[in-house]
């Protein structure tokens, strides 16, 4: 835990009586303004200048005052920490006594200290609204945060949106119609696949599809799997025709990508840009500065808003670009729409081949694909296979 | 006509006014808590909040008695 109870106690006490002491030096200092008009100093001049000393001594008043608020802060802090302090005992005992519950216990563990966390940053948060002007917007996304470990983060986010998660979920990012969540163990991961859904994706109650179908990718690949929704995708094929919702996506994916490679640098990173959800991958990789990934495919693709993959900036190891898209797969019909079809021989993927019988929604169990991000997440890094 | 009155009580008592005061001495956490940082940063914003106001005080003090010795200087010229 970061926080320690018993100091938590002892700072609030130690600002009590400190803000008792300014408080009587600065009652002593007024007194000793109006005691000057007792020495016999008087006229409109003498009342002007002591009235401007109790002016001037006003903002003496302000610390005393914060530092009370402060101590009640701390106090209440204190107490929540004990209480997490006694549930993580109580966890510690139950793990000595049931060793077949070690698992649920660790977790149980690592949502305490997440918990621990997160009640380290809101007190952090209400003393510095109180007592200076450093800003305390929330936290939105997963680069807002870049000291903050993934458990209190997720811990965050589920008590700010109010959102139910399974427990093998964690929360990454959530605001504004905006969602990013992760299956697997992301902290130690191999391995990362980022999903980045497309037309549709964001209407209420897919969010279970979407992490289904993280969990396929997750546990075919050995790694962790994101899905990646952290703009509002299209609801319709028609608004699917318009680029701009895109770009702007592009740029977030930019970053989110980013943000995994500066936390987790050795982890191998694969981005799945399904439908509607390619052109924002493209986006993201045809932006200056590149996008971080190994790997990044486009799945069932009505264009990616480039015409070349060699367009598409990846950093990452040895990175390739791939396709794939079932004959069958209505998406074929709007080809062109955003750009040449990322499957075509002129485009310059890698492809991999579709499912004749396959459709627009069968990716998710294609074993050919699953297969082939299989083998991309547990390739070595070429350093060390050459 | 308005009037100023000093007495040599006045300068005594405007000397006192030139005491330096206690600068809020901030306690610390152990580092490596956000909290432990934040209260470092209420620290220092107390004690500058402190140290600004104490110099514009000693400052008006110091005025009021470098007006009162003029005026003291002045009355004795017209002796």
């Amino acid at each position: 835990m970061l926080l320690d109870a018993p100091s938590l106690r002892h700072v609030a006490h130690l600002l009590t009586t400190q803000a008792s002491w300014l408080g009587e030096q600065h009652s002593w200092l007024s007194r000793s303004f109006d005691g000057l008009l007792d020495t016999g100093f008087s006229g409109p001049a003498a009342a002007a200048a002591v009235t401007r000393l109790h002016r001037l001594a006003t903002p003496l008043a302000r610390p005393p005052e914060q530092m009370l608020r402060v101590a009640q802060v701390l106090s209440v802090t204190a107490a929540l920490q004990e209480d997490l302090d006694a549930a993580a005992s109580r966890a510690a005992l139950l793990a000595g006594r049931h060793p077949a519950a070690a698992g649920a216990l660790a977790l149980l563990m690592r949502d305490l200290r997440g918990l621990g966390d997160v009640l380290d940053a809101a007190c952090a948060r209400q003393i510095d609204a109180l007592c200076t002007g450093v800003p305390t917007a929330d936290a939105t996304r997963l680069s807002d945060a870049p000291e903050e470990d993934l458990a209190a983060i997720d811990q965050r986010n589920r008590l700010s949106s109010g959102l139910d998660l399974p427990a093998d979920v964690q929360l990454l990012e959530v605001a504004d119609g905006r969602l990013v969540a992760s299956v697997g163990d992301l902290g130690s991961a191999g391995a990362v696949t980022t999903i980045v859904p497309g037309t549709g994706a964001s209407e209420p109650g897919r969010l279970p599809v979407h992490l289904d179908r993280a969990r396929t990718i997750a546990s075919a690949t050995g790694g962790a799997a994101v899905v990646w929704l952290g703009y509002q995708a299209p609801p319709g094929v028609g608004h699917a025709l318009a680029q701009e919702p895109a770009r702007a996506a592009g740029a977030e994916l930019q970053a989110f990508q980013s943000e995994l490679a500066r936390r987790f640098p050795r982890q191998r990173r694969i981005v799945f840009g399904y439908s509607y959800g390619g052109l924002v991958a493209g986006q993201a990789a045809s932006r200056g500065g590149g996008l971080h990934a190994d790997e990044l495919v486009f799945v069932g693709s009505p264009g990616v808003g480039v015409e070349k993959a060699s367009e598409l900036i990846l950093l990452g190891d040895n990175p390739q670009v791939s396709a794939m898209t079932n004959p069958s797969d209505p998406v074929k019909l709007v080809g062109g729409v955003h750009g040449p079809d990322p499957t075509s021989p002129a485009f310059g993927a890698r492809v991999l081949p579709g499912d004749r019988e396959g459709t627009h929604s069968s990716y998710w169990d294609d074993p050919v694909l699953l297969g082939t991000l299989r083998g991309w997440a547990q390739k070595k890094p070429s350093a060390l296979s050459e | 006509m308005d009037h100023l009155h000093l007495s040599p009580a006045v300068a005594d008592h405007l000397l006192t006014l030139l005491h330096r005061t206690s600068v809020p001495a901030s306690p610390s956490l152990a580092a490596g808590s956000r909290t432990a940082a934040a209260l470092d940063r209420a620290g220092l914003a107390w004690s500058g909040t402190h140290q600004r106001a104490e110099s514009a005080l000693l400052d008006h003090a110091r005025d009021v008695r470098a007006f009162c010795e003029r005026v003291v200087e002045v009355d004795r010229g017209f002796l």
